[in-house]
């Protein structure tokens, strides 16, 4: 059966490799759900075509030696990039795995990456379809360091984990009923939108709610809140009741 | 410091859960896999805390520890949840949850947790999350994963547009 418009991935080629790419047409002619749009074989004719397009692209597929001489080279097509096609993922097809280039690359904002003669074609179609549907398609050692990096940042930014304090426990008598019942979903992991829907108000509302919450508790996270509120529920299991 | 496992291969998995259901999912899970064994269960944080410090003699390689439970651990008493990762240095900490928030799941990649599944996860795809996790790999939803790629990228353009404004 045919793929609506709508269902169609639709990917544009950026690679220089005739014989690659040949045998990419091939493989993803297969795929009735993927559709090739355009194909450019050098980093001029692939500059004009970020720069001029105007139809919905799901995804690109280039080849490193394009992307690093955009980089290297051009800031202003990839700026454009962004902004003619802020919702196109980039998938890089490399001849070798780097791991330094390719953390690089993630950082700009690519979500998929292969090797070309590591992979087959099923996981070629694998790949488009996995990244455009918004996951990510890479080496599990690029995934380990980029947790690892990531993981460094956050520990950075949030400090060691700590069990909260009487003091701190303390400042939920300052919430009101609402923002308790509200923390109270916080706690149980529920997002913003699932606690509008539980309490009947917007999700602005809940927004609204939480800030003040963070403030009144000295929180910088649902993290720290959450903590607080369960840490408090251990030590006085009535908390919730007696002040309110 | 607990003893290593030395039984044999079979990897030693201690499940701490609160739901009655999910340990019986998870017990269900490791017993059609000759590989794995169950050391020991319970259902509460105190219970939880006895079976690792004082009633198993033998370091489990893994523990299920589910979401609700290790927030209740973190907020009451973090710091014996730290002493247990010195005795157990060997062991690795699994998450499981029927829901989570991308702030808890940071936190826990901060804290080196690498294991995460949501309940209701196959039984096969559980104990393929142990092995993977054991041989030192990452096992986690795949909408998270991209959440953390995203998160890195979005860190990078802050960093630039800090740079930009400071002038470095």
């Amino acid at each position: 059966m045919e793929n609506s418009a709508r269902d169609t991935i639709r990917i544009v080629i950026f690679d220089g490799d005739t014989t690659f790419v040949d045998s990419l047409k091939k493989t993803i002619a297969a795929a009735t759900d993927i559709r090739i749009v355009d194909v450019r074989g050098d980093i001029d004719s692939a500059k004009a075509f970020i720069l001029g397009v105007r139809e919905r692209i799901d995804l690109i597929l280039v080849s490193f030696n394009i992307l690093k001489e955009v980089v290297a080279s051009d800031m202003e097509t990839l700026v454009k990039l962004k902004e003619n096609l802020p919702e196109t993922r980039v998938v890089v097809m490399g001849e070798r795995y780097v791991e330094e280039e390719i953390f690089r690359m993630v950082e700009q904002g690519i979500k998929g990456f292969f090797v070309k003669g590591d992979i087959s074609s099923d996981f070629i179609i694998k790949c488009v379809r996995v990244v455009a549907q918004g996951q990510v398609w890479m080496d599990a050692n690029l995934v380990n360091r980029v947790f690892e990096e990531f993981s460094h940042y956050y520990a950075q930014a949030e400090g060691k984990l700590r069990s909260p304090s009487h003091e701190e426990t303390d400042r939920l008598a300052l919430l009101t009923k609402r923002e308790m019942e509200l923390l109270e979903l916080v706690s149980m992991s529920l997002k913003n939108d699932e606690i509008a829907e539980r309490l009947f108000i917007s999700t602005k509302t809940v927004k609204t709610h939480i800030r003040n919450i963070f403030e009144k508790l000295g929180s910088r996270n649902r993290v720290d809140a959450t903590l607080l509120y369960i840490g408090a529920s251990k030590r006085r299991p009535q908390v919730a009741q007696l002040e309110h | 410091m607990q003893q290593p496992n030395v039984s044999g291969n079979a990897l030693g998995v201690v499940i701490l859960e609160k739901d009655g259901r999910f340990l019986a999912d998870m017990r269900e899970a490791l017993k059609n896999d000759a590989e794995m064994r169950v050391l020991g269960e319970r259902t509460d944080l105190p219970g939880a805390r006895a079976l690792l410090t004082e009633e198993i003699d033998e370091a489990p390689d893994i523990i299920v520890a589910g979401l609700d439970l290790l927030k209740e651990a973190v907020a009451s008493d973090v710091a014996t949840l730290m002493s247990l990762k010195e005795t157990m240095p060997g062991a690795k900490l699994i998450v499981a949850s029927e829901r989570y928030a991308d702030e808890e799941v940071f936190r826990m990649i901060q804290e080196g947790i690498r294991g995460f599944f949501l309940k209701g996860t196959p039984p096969e795809l559980i104990t393929r999350c142990i092995r993977v996790v054991l041989s030192g790999g990452i096992w986690m939803d795949n909408s998270f994963i991209a959440r953390i790629f995203e998160e890195v990228s979005h860190r990078n353009e802050e960093a630039g547009m800090r740079d930009s404004v400071s002038g470095n």
